[in-house]
C-alpha cells in the first residue's frame, strides 16, 4: 500500500508540462521526443520472459540451480500443450537526441543509439520436454515426437545514428551491427522411438543446427559484422470522436537487417533417418578399447557440424499502432507486434492510457500473443519538471507477483532534456 | 534437448540438475568360433565342418648369420731396395704388383661370392716427396662384366710427416671368384695394386728411406649368393619357448576333442644337407600349470633334410614332414591341455656326409632352414566349463568426485546359435584382479536345439539381466576394473559335437539407467 501513496504523492506534486510542449507524449513516449533545439540524454532497459506453457515456479527452480525435484518437472509437463513457447529478452540502451536542426531543416534532429540485445526464443513439443526432463525410458516402445521445435539466441550490439522529425515525431536509424553470438536449432521434422527394453532407438530428424564461434563468446566477442534499420512513422489522423485531440497511426521496425557470422561459425543441416541399434564390436571382449562419447554419438549420427560463415537475420520486430484519445483524458491504443524469432507468434494489445496532468500518464495494457497468452500489464510515464523524463512498464503483473504465472517482465527508461 | 530448452533461461553458474531414466542399446555384436582363437586360422569343408589351423613357426636359421664374412684388412707396403736415390718422372709406375688375399671364413670353403653389401675401404700413406696416384683393382670382382678399380691420390709426404688419403668404395653387386689367380683355390681373391707420380710434377727423386704403405680393408660383406663347401657345423636351438595361441582367448575348462593332427614341417632353403635331432616338443599351459611332452618316433632319431636346389639365381626348397595324429602320437592330449606355450631343443648337422656336392654348396641372401609346427583341429568337441575372459577399464563419464550415471539395469540378450550353454559373471576388481564386488547376473544363455544328428536345429534366445546398484556405480569410479567371464559348455557332454562354420551367437547389450544431468564433473 505505501507504493502506492508514494505513487500518488509524486504525481499531485509533480509540475504540469510547459504549455508550449501539450502533445509530449504523443504519438508515443518509448522513444520521448523532446522540442526542436533541445537536447536529450536516454537511459533504457527491458527484461522479459515469457512462455504459454511454463510456469515461473519452473523457470525460478531452474534458474536457482540444484536438483529439480520430480514433482515440479511433472508439475510443468502436465501443464504444457502439443505447442509450447517461450522466450526472453534482455537489452539496454542509450540514445542521444542532439543537433539544432538537420540539412538545414529545424524540424530535423540527429541522434545517436548505442545499445545491446539478447533475445532468445523457442517451440518445443510436449514429448522433447519429457525426453529432456524424464528421459527416454517413460517413451519406452512409443514414439516422442520432436517436432516442430526451434531454437534461436542471438546477442548483438549496435551502433546507430538517425534523425527525428518533430512534426509527426517519426524516426529512422541505421546503426551497424556486432555479432557477439548465436546459435540456432530448428528441428523441423523429428521423432523417436525407444523399442521395449531399449534395444533400437529409432530416429527421424530434419534439422538445422548453426551457432557462431564457441571459442569466442564473450562481450569482447566479435563473430559478426552487419547492418540494420530501425525507424517509425507516425501518421495523423483525424477520427470523428476525437474532437481534434490527436490521433495517431504509427508503423515501427526495429532491427531490421542481417549479420555476417565468420568462418568459424559452425553449420550443419540434416535430414536423415537412423537406426542405432548399439555400437557394434567385431568381438564382444574387445569392449573395453571402446570409447563411447558425445563424439561417438555425432560421428555415428554424423551429425558433427562443419565450419561455414553464414548470413542471418536480426530478429527484426514490426508493431502497427492505432492510438486514439476519445477523451481529453483517456487515450487509447490498439497494436499489433510481431517478432522473427521462434516461439513469437501475432501480439495484440490494447491500451488505455490516462492523463491526470501534462506531466504524467499512466496506462492499463492487455496483450494476448507473443511467447505467452494473455498478460495484463500496468504503464507509468512522467515528465516531472524541465529536465526529467521517466518511464516505467511492468507487462505482466500476474506473473510479477505469482508463481503460477507464465512469465515476468519490466521495462524502464530515465531521460534527461536540455 | 535439455540445453534447447534451457539456453536462454538457464544461468552462468550452478546449473540445475535433474535425473532421467535413460534407455538404449549400449554394445551388439556377433560371437563366432573365431574369436576363439587368436592366431588360428579356421576352415570348413563343403559339409561346413569347421577345422581350425595354426601355424606356430619353431626357428628359422639363415646362414648369413652363422657363416659370417669378418671384416678383414691387408697391407701392402712399398720401399726402394737398394739407396737410391733414383729419379721417377711424372706419370711413372714405380710400384706394380700383382697379389692375392685369402679370407679366413672359418668351415667355409668358398668358390663364389656375391655381394650383396658391403664397402672396401683404401687407405695410403706416403712418405714419397712426390705427389703420386694409387690404383686398386680386383680383376676377378666384377660388376656387370667389369672388374673392380679404383683410383686415389695422395700428397707428397716425407718419412717424418707422411702424407695420408682415404677412400671407401661399395661392392654391392659385385660377383667375386675366390678361386684365386689359378681358379684351383678358395676363399682367395686376386688383388693388383699399383703407384705412379702425378702428372705435372717433374721428376721425383726416391731413396730407400721414401715408403708407400697401402691398407685395404674390407668391412661389412653381406653375401647375397655363396658357394662352395660349407664343412660340417654343428647347431643347437634352443631349448626356446615359443607362444601357442591356438585358444589364446580360452582362461580355463577342458576340451574334450575328438582327433587332431598336426605336421613338424623342415624346409630347407640352403644347399647343404641338414640332419636334425628333436630333443624337446612340450607344450603347456601357463594358467593351470600343466605340461605335456610329445611322444612320437620323432623324438630321438635322426630327420635328414635333403638340399635345396640351385636354379642359378634362385632356389627350390625341399621339404621334411613328420606327421602326429591319434594313431603314432599323444598331440591330442597335448591340445586337450589348451595350451599357450610350446617348447622345444633341436641339434643340427650341416652336410653330415661330407662334401658330397663336391664344392657345390650354396645359399642364397633369402636361404633359411625353418621349422614349423602346423596343427589341425577339427572342431568336434565336448567342451566342459570354457572360460573366455575380459577385463576393461570402464570408461564412464564424470569422476569419482561427481558423475551423472546413478544406478543401470544392464540387459543382456543372446539368440545362440551354439550347441552351448553359457552363463556369465561380471566382477568389479582391483588393478591387481582382486574381486571388490559382484554384479549378480540373473539369467544363463541357453543353447541351440539339436537335432538328431546333433547339429543345430533352431536358435535359442536368452535374456540376462545384471542391476548395478548406486554403491557399484561409485565403485566403478574408483578406479577399478570390470571383469567379465563368459563360461560355456556344450548342451550333450556326452557326445562329440560338430562346430559348424554357420554357428554364431548374437548378443546386445542395453542398458537402463539413471542419470543425474549436468552431474558429471
Amino acid at each position: 500500500m505505501s507504493r502506492w501513496v508514494a505513487l500518488g504523492f509524486v504525481l499531485a506534486l509533480s509540475g504540469t508540462l510547459p504549455a508550449q510542449d501539450p502533445e509530449f507524449f504523443l504519438p508515443d513516449s518509448a522513444d520521448p521526443v523532446v522540442r526542436p533545439g533541445r537536447h536529450m540524454l536516454l537511459v533504457e532497459g527491458r527484461f522479459g520472459y515469457a512462455s504459454n506453457a511454463l510456469r515461473n515456479e519452473f523457470v525460478d527452480a531452474v534458474r536457482a540451480g540444484g536438483f529439480l525435484s520430480r514433482e515440479t518437472r511433472q508439475e510443468a509437463l502436465d501443464g504444457l500443450a502439443d505447442n509450447n513457447r517461450f522466450g526472453q529478452e534482455l537489452g539496454g540502451g542509450l540514445v542521444f537526441l542532439g543537433c539544432d536542426s538537420l540539412f538545414g531543416k529545424p524540424w530535423l534532429q540527429g541522434q545517436v543509439a548505442l545499445s545491446h540485445t539478447d533475445i532468445v526464443g523457442g517451440r518445443f513439443t510436449r514429448d522433447l520436454y519429457g525426453l529432456a526432463f524424464f528421459g527416454n525410458a517413460p517413451y519406452e516402445d512409443r514414439t516422442a515426437e520432436l517436432a516442430p521445435s526451434a531454437l534461436e539466441q542471438q546477442r548483438y550490439q549496435q551502433v546507430g545514428w538517425g534523425v527525428v522529425d518533430h512534426r509527426s515525431w517519426s524516426w529512422a536509424r541505421l546503426s551497424f551491427v556486432k555479432g557477439q553470438s548465436f546459435q540456432l536449432v530448428d528441428v523441423r521434422e523429428g521423432d523417436l522411438y525407444t523399442a521395449p527394453d531399449g534395444r533400437v532407438l529409432d530416429t527421424r530428424l530434419d534439422g538445422t543446427f548453426s551457432r557462431s564461434d564457441t571459442a569466442q563468446r564473450g562481450w569482447d566477442a566479435f563473430n559478426g559484422l552487419g547492418a540494420a534499420l530501425s525507424g517509425r512513422w507516425n501518421h495523423r489522423l483525424d477520427l470523428p470522436w476525437s474532437d481534434g485531440r490527436s490521433d495517431w497511426l504509427s508503423v515501427e521496425v526495429r532491427d531490421l537487417g542481417v549479420v555476417y557470422w565468420n568462418d568459424r561459425s559452425l553449420y550443419l543441416d540434416k535430414d536423415t533417418v537412423y537406426a542405432y541399434e548399439g555400437l557394434y564390436v567385431d568381438n564382444i571382449f574387445d569392449v573395453g578399447d571402446l570409447v563411447v562419447d558425445e563424439e561417438y554419438f555425432r560421428d555415428t549420427l554424423a551429425l558433427n557440424y562443419g565450419p561455414k560463415a553464414q548470413w542471418r537475420m536480426l530478429p527484426a520486430q514490426a508493431m502497427v499502432r492505432l492510438y486514439t484519445r476519445p477523451w481529453q483524458r483517456i487515450g487509447l491504443a490498439l497494436s499489433v507486434r510481431q517478432v522473427v524469432i521462434p516461439g513469437f507468434v501475432p501480439e495484440v494489445g490494447l491500451q488505455a492510457w490516462m492523463h491526470p496532468s501534462n506531466a504524467w500518464r499512466w496506462g492499463l495494457a492487455v496483450r494476448y500473443g507473443g511467447f505467452t497468452t494473455w498478460q495484463a500489464g500496468l504503464q507509468l510515464e512522467g515528465a516531472p519538471g524541465r529536465h526529467l523524463y521517466l518511464h516505467a512498464e511492468l507487462p505482466d503483473l500476474v506473473g510479477l507477483a505469482s508463481p503460477e504465472g507464465l512469465g515476468r517482465a519490466a521495462n524502464a527508461a530515465l531521460g534527461w532534456r536540455f | 534437448m535439455a540445453v534447447l530448452l534451457l539456453t536462454g533461461c538457464r544461468r552462468e553458474t550452478e546449473p540445475p540438475q535433474w535425473d532421467v531414466d535413460l534407455l538404449g542399446p549400449l554394445i551388439s555384436s556377433t560371437f563366432t568360433v573365431q574369436d576363439l582363437s587368436d592366431g588360428g586360422e579356421f576352415t570348413s569343408d563343403a559339409d561346413g565342418n569347421l577345422s581350425v589351423r595354426y601355424t606356430s613357426e619353431l626357428f628359422a636359421l639363415r646362414l648369413d648369420t652363422v657363416y659370417d664374412v669378418p671384416d678383414t684388412s691387408f697391407i701392402y707396403r712399398y720401399g726402394l731396395p737398394f739407396p737410391g736415390p733414383f729419379n721417377v718422372p711424372q706419370n711413372t709406375v714405380f710400384y706394380d704388383q700383382t697379389d692375392v688375399t685369402r679370407f679366413d671364413l672359418n668351415d667355409l670353403q668358398l668358390n663364389t661370392l656375391w655381394v650383396r653389401s658391403g664397402t672396401l675401404g683404401v687407405t695410403l700413406t706416403s712418405a714419397v716427396p712426390g705427389d703420386c696416384i694409387g690404383r686398386f683393382g680386383l680383376p676377378a670382382a666384377l660388376l656387370n662384366g667389369t672388374p673392380f678399380q679404383v683410383e686415389l691420390p695422395v700428397a707428397a709426404g716425407t718419412p717424418s710427416d707422411p702424407s695420408q688419403a682415404f677412400g671407401q668404395y661399395p661392392l654391392n653387386g659385385h660377383r667375386i671368384d675366390l678361386r684365386g689367380p689359378g681358379f684351383n683355390e678358395v676363399n682367395t681373391l686376386s688383388t693388383a695394386i699399383q703407384v705412379r707420380t702425378a702428372q705435372g710434377i717433374g721428376t721425383t727423386v726416391l731413396t730407400d728411406q721414401d715408403s708407400l704403405i697401402a691398407e685395404i680393408a674390407y668391412a661389412g660383406i653381406v653375401a647375397d649368393y655363396a658357394r662352395g663347401y660349407f664343412g660340417q657345423p654343428a647347431f643347437s636351438v634352443g631349448p626356446s619357448i615359443e607362444p601357442l595361441n591356438i585358444f589364446s582367448e580360452l582362461q580355463a575348462g577342458s576340451f574334450d576333442l575328438e582327433s587332431s593332427t598336426a605336421r613338424l614341417v623342415i624346409t630347407n632353403g640352403i644347399g647343404a644337407d641338414v640332419q636334425a635331432f628333436i630333443q624337446q616338443l612340450e607344450v603347456s599351459n601357463t594358467g593351470s600349470g600343466q605340461s605335456l611332452s610329445l611322444q612320437h618316433a620323432l623324438l630321438g632319431g635322426p630327420v635328414n633334410v635333403s638340399r635345396a636346389v640351385d636354379l642359378n639365381g634362385g632356389f627350390q626348397t625341399t621339404t621334411y614332414t613328420a606327421v602326429m595324429d591319434d594313431g603314432n602320437s599323444n598331440f591330442t592330449e597335448l591340445l586337450e591341455l589348451i595350451p599357450d606355450q610350446v617348447s622345444y631343443a633341436a641339434d643340427l648337422q650341416v652336410n653330415p656326409l661330407g662334401d658330397i656336392s663336391n664344392g657345390n654348396d650354396f645359399f642364397y641372401y633369402d636361404s633359411e632352414l625353418r621349422a614349423e609346427l602346423i596343427v589341425d583341429v577339427p572342431l568336434r568337441l565336448i567342451a566342459t566349463g570354457i572360460t573366455l575372459e575380459s577385463t576393461f577399464d570402464p570408461d564412464l563419464p564424470g569422476t569419482s568426485e561427481g558423475h551423472g550415471l546413478q544406478e543401470g539395469e544392464l540387459k543382456l540378450f543372446a539368440d545362440n546359435g551354439f550347441p552351448f550353454e553359457g552363463t556369465i559373471q561380471l566382477e568389479i576388481v582391483d588393478t591387481d584382479e582382486n574381486v571388490l564386488d559382484v554384479l549378480p547376473v540373473t539369467g544363463t544363455v541357453a543353447p541351440a536345439l539339436l537335432g538328431p544328428d546333433l547339429l543345430v536345429q533352431q536358435r535359442v534366445a536368452s535374456e540376462l539381466h545384471a542391476h548395478v546398484s548406486p554403491t557399484q556405480t561409485d565403485l566403478l569410479y574408483q578406479g577399478t576394473r570390470v571383469r567379465v567371464r563368459i563360461i560355456f559348455s556344450t548342451s550333450d557332454q556326452s557326445q562329440h559335437l560338430t562346430l559348424l562354420d554357420s554357428y554364431a551367437l548374437d548378443l546386445q547389450i542395453t542398458l537402463g539407467a539413471n542419470y543425474i544431468v549436468n552431474g558429471d564433473e
